[in-house]
């Protein structure tokens, strides 16, 4: 329970860090949202939430549980960004070609 | 090619990471199946039912006359008890190469008609020998310093993008740069868990390359035993077995009240004593602690817990490299994690000869190079299913069946890297990437049409799931050789 | 950078082929590799002379002082713009850890 609720954690903060970075947004095709700047240091919060979590589970095995979720939540975020790209990237391909087509007519 | 920091780490990171990075393939495929041993000698031996009878300690009386049987043969035999990774009571013993087991009832003490099998340590054994003895072990300590070497120089080039490009992955881009973010991501993303298997494997086998010997008082001992000076001593006579052991389960009892309630792994028989020691399951500290007792009478001889800062931190680099403390949960992060250094090396070896078959692609060395790169990237996982394969059909009364597997494996193994070379010296490496990932796919797709036809007492809905997972698993791999052999 | 840019432009100049640095990174690349190899080797035996009174303990200090020098010192060595520096620090660190195992009481 505690691995897959800091996966969570960790998937919504390297979102949230995805969503500052400009060379991640420009992959996107998207722009940063406005509420994101005002929650800008927040996101930070949620990695050590994850820490207290698994340190309230088991002390011994905090770090590597805390390690190894931050690499799992950054694959899922990778390849659900990379999903996201591509779906936004066939919808203005799809929005071009229908313009063009409107412009003919 | 300008002589600059970046360019010299970037020379140094593609050649000690291709040369190493084929081997240090089969080192963490092999690791990460290895990460789930018990679980796949349980999918090995399917005759063991899934789920099976409370513990009784008084079942393990039942199992010394097999023991007593062991020691004679001269072997180190030892009894897992049950835990909740594996409910059966086991008598282990390691036959050069991997922990030969056999499962007993946990309850009666009664032995279980298995098949013989060289079961999930097999991939223990060819994770850090390759299956070669000291030599093996020798060659996969010093991959892993060349490992250590080729982490530095990859972070030194990809310093500027480590944050920014951490989870930029563009798979529909152009080949290159997808293969390149493959490679990025599942370097960066995992390096805190590569970075601690690099460091903490090469150190558990530091003693081959590293001994705390002169090298030159070594080769001056090696000359000086090949000389034979004096006549060989007679043999040393053997130590006498006791013809009966004491009960076991009250040498248990006292040892968990040494050790600690519920905190009991591993029964280990020697000639003169029984130590019971601490499960590995107990915690990141890998202590190993034991409490010894008489094999005459059962009286405890002593306790033994090495103290001291440098044996605990030790303890603990064993602990998390072999990860015998985990959970499932964690037992999969272990798993998926060293799925992705195995991605890391295939992709990092891909690009290596993308990079260069437009300038080198005819030269010979180039198509050696991408032949040994077919059979260790696709090679080993057909030889691991061929392995699999092999377990359910070849005849249970066969002789030597544990050798057996594991000959189909390295026959399936050395059959893929020839014909990989084949294809590659003929100038159709894409043919034979293609063929071999072909087959990948089929044999992970049929495993599970395998694993329901020759399991006995098949059940599609019971817990644990190791049968289920590794299925699954394999119908994944299936998936993603097929979708890789289609955009070739 | 001074020396490879007037290099270079000398070999221009003479009309000589300018050969690749890799053949020269080779030769540096062992030279390195069996001066920090020799470096590693003493720090493992010197350990049982300076490391802790028990041999066991010694020698897993040595090793795990070995195993993650070995890298860095590589790298160090191997990444300095001048192959004679860097020669020159993998050489001292041997030389110091070879006086370690033979001075050491």
């Amino acid at each position: 329970m505690t691995i897959i609720l800091c996966t969570f954690l960790w998937s919504l903060f390297l979102l949230l860090q995805a969503c500052h970075e400009p060379k991640m947004l420009r992959f996107a095709r998207i722009q940063k949202p406005a509420w994101l700047q005002r929650a800008a240091g927040g996101r930070f919060v949620l990695p050590l939430v994850a820490l207290v979590l698994c340190f309230a589970e088991r002390a011994s095995t905090a770090i590597p549980v805390w390690v190894a979720t931050f690499s799992i939540a950054a694959l899922l975020v990778a390849l659900g960004w990379a999903g996201l790209a591509r779906y936004r990237e066939l919808l203005i391909t799809a929005a071009d070609v229908r313009t063009v087509g409107l412009g003919k007519e | 090619m300008q002589d600059t920091l970046r360019t010299r780490m970037g020379w140094l990171h593609a050649w000690v990471g291709f040369a190493a990075g084929l081997l240090l393939f089969c080192v963490f495929a092999s690791g990460c199946l290895a990460v789930f041993d018990t679980e796949l000698t349980r999918w090995l031996q399917p005759e063991a039912s899934p789920q099976t009878e409370a513990f009784s300690p008084q079942s393990l009386d039942h199992v010394l006359p097999a023991v007593h049987d062991l020691l004679v043969q001269g072997e180190k035999p030892f009894i897992t008890l049950p835990s909740r990774r594996d409910p059966y009571l086991r008598l282990e013993h390691h036959d050069g190469h991997e922990f030969l087991t056999v499962p007993y009832n946990p309850k009666t003490g009664e032995r279980l008609t298995v098949r013989a099998t060289a079961g999930g340590t097999f991939f223990y054994d060819l994770h850090y020998t390759m299956r070669s003895g000291v030599y093996g072990e020798t060659l996969v300590a010093f991959v892993g310093l060349a490992l250590l070497l080729t982490i530095g120089s990859g972070i030194i080039i990809h310093l500027k993008g480590l944050v920014s490009d951490l989870m930029l992955l563009r798979p529909f881009a152009a080949r290159l740069r997808a293969w390149l973010d493959v490679h990025v991501v599942a370097a960066v993303v995992f390096l805190p868990f590569i970075l601690l298997m690099a460091y903490s494997g090469t150190f558990i086998r530091a003693r081959t390359l590293f001994p705390p010997v002169s090298y030159l008082a070594s080769i001056e001992n090696a000359f000086r035993t090949s000389v034979p000076s004096t006549p060989r001593r007679p043999e040393k006579s053997a130590v006498s077995i006791p013809p009966s052991f004491p009960p076991l389960a009250p040498l248990v009892a006292e040892a968990e009240r040494t050790i600690g309630a519920g905190q009991t792994g591993y029964i280990l028989f020697q000639p003169q004593n029984i130590l019971i020691s601490r499960t590995d399951a107990s915690g990141p500290l890998l202590t190993r602690e034991h409490v010894d007792f008489s094999a005459e009478d059962g009286h405890v001889l002593r306790h033994v817990l090495l103290p001291g800062a440098i044996t605990h931190t030790e303890q603990v680099l064993k602990g998390l490299h072999y990860a015998r403390w985990t959970g499932v949960g964690m037992r999969w992060l272990y798993f998926i994690s060293g799925a992705m250094g195995a991605v890391m090396f295939a992709s990092g070896s891909i690009i290596f000869l993308m990079k260069r078959r437009r300038q080198s692609g005819e030269r010979l060395m180039f198509r050696i190079a991408e032949g040994l790169a077919i059979g260790s990237i696709v090679g080993l996982p057909l030889g691991t299913l061929a392995f699999f394969w092999a377990n359910r059909l070849l005849p249970v009364a066969l002789h030597d069946r544990p050798l057996a597997e594991g000959h189909v494996f390295l026959a399936v193994w050395v059959l893929s890297a020839v014909s990989g070379m084949v294809w590659s010296l003929l100038g159709r490496p894409f043919q034979g990437w293609k063929i071999q990932l072909f087959c990948l796919a089929g044999l992970g797709l049929f495993l599970t049409p395998l694993d329901v036809a020759t399991r006995p007492g098949v059940t599609f809905f019971h817990v644990p799931t190791v049968f289920a997972a590794t299925d699954l698993v394999a119908f994944f791999l299936a998936l993603v050789s097929f979708q890789m052999a289609r955009r070739l | 950078m001074t020396f490879e840019i007037s290099s270079a432009a000398r070999s221009r100049r003479s009309g000589a082929i300018v050969s690749s640095p890799a053949r020269r990174w080779i030769w540096r690349a062992v030279f390195v590799f069996a001066l920090v190899w020799m470096a590693a080797h003493f720090i493992t035996l010197g350990a049982l002379k300076w490391g802790p009174p028990v041999r066991h303990d010694a020698t897993v200090l040595g090793q795990m002082i070995a195993v993650a020098a070995f890298p860095l010192l590589f790298l160090l060595a191997f990444g300095t713009r001048n192959p004679l520096r860097g020669g020159i620090i993998a050489g001292v660190v041997g030389v110091v850890a070879l006086l370690a195992v033979l001075l050491h009481s």
